[in-house]
């Protein structure tokens, strides 16, 4: 066993870090409270090299292996990025552009990645419905062949993205009597005929991260738009759930780790009755559970990403617990650091409000607590 | 970065699995009564066994997988009996460790060779501070003769006291420290009866008083800085109590998923019952949890790196207080079977316990990462 990470990751990781708090961060509270999506910063993002640093660099990115692109995602957490962004970033790079990259054709990747990579698209994932969240195969977006492509009919729900997509990769039924194996892919574009996003969600957090509905009314594709064989559609949405528990759930505990920092820096600043309330137990109680939640959530996101670079064939169990903890047991402390500001972590201003928010989509999305809880007692 | 097990250390831990009686390393029966006064032979017995595989090693580094090798085959023993794990974790790393690291004579070296094969079962105080903040480990106090040291103090609660062929116990002698090796039959000695225990009733624990104790100067290290003593005491007990939260937490989750998957009313398994299957899912998430934070923590310590001791702490707390709640669910979960004394469950369930309140108590360690934690930001 070996729990270290290089030289070269480690100063990577610093100037991931460094660069965000400069370039990002003083930009996260005014979108977050606008609940508007960070273009500049998103192609910031793109510029730097973090949307596309798993890529080869034929395709515009840095060749990176999943433990250097999941410590970066850690690392922008760290940084203070708010979870909406990130979230962004999350769904851009692995859902829908490594999905392309991996199962699409020479030409697809041609076309999208170098795009995807750089910033200059958004790209976004559209699998759940308005009836099917959990139950994700029980999708009624339609697919039909005709002579030209395919005509996609239906609509999808809570699409990260979704307003400001320029690409879209869409699962959709081509055979209604196969429910797992009647489940294709295909690649939409912005400006499609038939193609619509709805207005963004009002959420209770990750606001900077525009979320919403697509609606598809006899949307018309070419057929190259197909996304590998038909009828691998599921099977593609189930590869992601490795970047999902690792480079995806990063920067949600790496903001443990801001969101540690500036509470121990307040409570050495704070002063009750006379002295800084560092010097309080119950102060330095709650920095000890945001602490031991930190670093007990750290070793589950990196076996994920650790496994995925050595070529392992995705380990359910490990990744359901790496969700399952990192969704459920971070509600407490993300709690305590709220309380451990008082009155001003009621305010918007001080940022661990936030935080508190951000993290309350953990249990939710990308497969609930309770699917996890499922998952991993199936495997007992 | 590896998050597999080397084939050194996988070797260690099937080495150890190896000698235990019994289905390897999972007979969740135990050793039942092992420890009974007169049953030192037994301990013994199993002590040399383990002794051939070098478990006994004091220093890990010349364990075969090192320290992570030690203590997952430590995880593996303690599952098996977490007296047995305890009592040998206690002779041969807590009492070895101070006598491989800073022994210096031929009594000390003799010593620790007998306890690394197996043939001597050492004893020490247990870090029983409590809740506070500033406990000592010790309220022995050590004065240089001209012959040697006199001893005076009382040490409450010494583990393997009442079956051990060496104590050692940690002294303070003015600003420092020092640790005294002492023969039990020596007289002003006086070891107090074994005492009864609410759990591990198996470990062998009693109080020990010294008045005007001669300790000859052989027989004594140090004098040492408080940190080479009380820290090194202090960093071997996290050591032991992390590693046997991870067994203890393995051994009350099979036996919960083995109860739950028997047929219950209705003519179904209970983890057919969502109810169940959650709660066992969430006590994997723990266990799974606590156990690789805990091997990061020992390879952390065993790389030197800065945050080591942080680590420690960290997984100190969680894997103690996971076992507790692993232990709880299972009972939980096994109904009317867990509510039957002498189950793996409810022996692990009440060994928890001290896990979390010895050791370094759970509000003691917290207070340390609280201000670690101030001190880094």
């Amino acid at each position: 066993m070996d729990f270290g990470f290089s030289e070269e990751q480690r100063m990577f990781a610093g100037q991931v870090k460094r660069f965000a708090a400069k370039e990002i961060v003083p930009r996260c509270a005014a979108h977050d409270l606008a609940a508007r999506f960070d273009r500049e910063s998103f192609s910031k993002l793109g510029d730097f090299g973090i949307l596309g640093l798993h890529f080869p660099e034929e395709y515009g990115g840095s060749g990176a292996d999943v433990v250097t692109t999941t410590l970066a995602g850690y690392a922008l957490g760290a940084a203070g990025v708010d979870g909406g962004l990130t979230l962004s970033y999350g769904a851009h790079s692995f859902l829908c552009a490594d999905t392309i990259f991996v199962h699409g054709n020479e030409e697809q990747r041609r076309k999208y990645i170098p795009k995807l990579a750089g910033g200059e698209w958004v790209g976004a994932m559209g699998l759940t419905e308005p009836g099917a969240g959990s139950d994700a195969a029980a999708l009624r977006t339609t697919a039909k062949k005709t002579d030209s492509g395919w005509v996609l009919n239906g609509s999808k729900m809570f699409i990260t993205n979704g307003p400001v997509a320029d690409v879209v990769l869409v699962y959709a039924r081509t055979d209604a009597n196969d429910r797992h194996g009647g489940v294709s892919a295909f690649i939409v574009e912005k400006g499609t005929s038939g193609f619509s996003a709805g207005k963004p969600l009002t959420k209770l957090g990750v606001k900077a991260s525009p979320t919403s509905e697509l609606f598809f009314d006899d949307c018309e594709i070419p057929a190259e738009n197909l996304l590998g064989q038909q009828g691998k559609g599921f099977e593609m949405a189930l590869q992601t759930v490795e970047w999902d528990r690792s480079a995806l759930l990063a920067p949600m505990v790496g903001g443990m780790e801001y969101a540690l920092a500036k509470s121990a820096r307040y409570a050495k600043q704070r002063e009750q009755f006379g002295r800084p309330i560092s010097k309080f137990q119950a102060i330095k109680r709650k920095l000890a559970e945001m602490k031991i939640y930190l670093e007990a959530a750290k070793g589950l996101i990196f076996r994920v990403a650790w496994c995925k670079d050595q070529g392992q064939s995705l380990n359910f169990l490990q990744a359901a617990v790496a969700k399952l903890f990192v969704g459920d047991w971070s509600l407490a402390p993300s709690n305590e650091a709220l309380l451990l500001f008082g009155g001003y972590g009621y305010c918007h201003e001080f940022e661990v409000e936030r935080f508190f928010r951000d993290c309350r989509l953990a249990p939710i999305a990308g497969g609930t607590s309770d699917i996890q809880k499922m998952i991993i007692s199936k495997m007992l | 970065m590896n998050f597999d097990l080397s084939p050194a250390q996988q070797e260690m831990v099937q080495s150890v699995k190896g000698v235990l009686p019994g289905e390897s390393g999972v007979a969740l029966a135990g050793i039942k009564g092992l420890f009974a006064a007169d049953s030192i032979g037994e301990l013994l017995d199993l002590s040399k066994r383990l002794a051939a595989t070098g478990y006994l090693h004091a220093d890990p580094g010349s364990v075969k997988g090192g320290l992570l090798g030690l203590a997952t085959a430590g995880a593996a023993l303690a599952t098996f009996s977490p007296e047995a794990f305890l009592a040998l974790e206690f002779s041969s790393r807590v009492v070895g460790g101070p006598l491989a690291k800073f022994g210096n004579s031929r009594d000390q070296t003799d010593l620790l060779k007998k306890i690394e094969s197996g043939g001597l079962l050492a004893a020490t105080v247990l870090n029983a501070d409590g809740l506070g903040e500033n406990a000592e480990l010790s309220a022995v106090t050590a004065q240089k003769t001209d012959q040697g040291w006199r001893a005076d103090g009382e040490a409450g609660l010494v583990v393997n006291g009442p079956l051990a062929g060496l104590v050692i116990l940690p002294a303070r002698a003015g600003k420092e420290w020092v640790w005294l090796l002492l023969d039990p039959t020596w007289p002003g000695l006086t070891l107090g009866p074994r005492l009864e225990t609410t759990s591990l009733n198996g470990l062998a624990i009693c109080s020990l008083t010294l008045r005007n104790f001669e300790v000859p100067a052989e027989w004594v290290i140090g004098p040492l800085p408080a940190q080479d003593v009380l820290g090194q005491a202090a960093q071997m007990q996290t050591r032991t109590f992390t590693i046997c939260a991870l067994g203890l937490m393995r051994r009350s989750f099979k036996w919960a998923v083995a109860g739950a998957k028997e047929t219950g009313a209705g003519g179904r398994p209970l983890i057919a019952q969502q109810n169940i299957a959650f709660k066992l899912a969430e006590m994997h998430t723990l266990s799974d949890t606590a156990r690789l934070l805990a091997y990061r923590a020992l390879w952390a310590a065993e790389n030197e790196e800065a945050d080591a001791a942080m680590l420690a702490d960290c997984a100190k707390v969680f894997c103690c207080e996971a076992a507790e709640t692993v232990g709880s669910q299972a009972l939980q979960v096994l109904g009317a079977k867990g509510f039957i004394a002498d189950n793996p469950a409810e022996e692990s369930y009440r060994a928890a316990k001290f896990l979390i309140s010895c050791g370094g108590s759970s509000e003691a360690v917290r207070m340390n990462i609280g201000d670690r934690v101030l001190a880094t930001y």
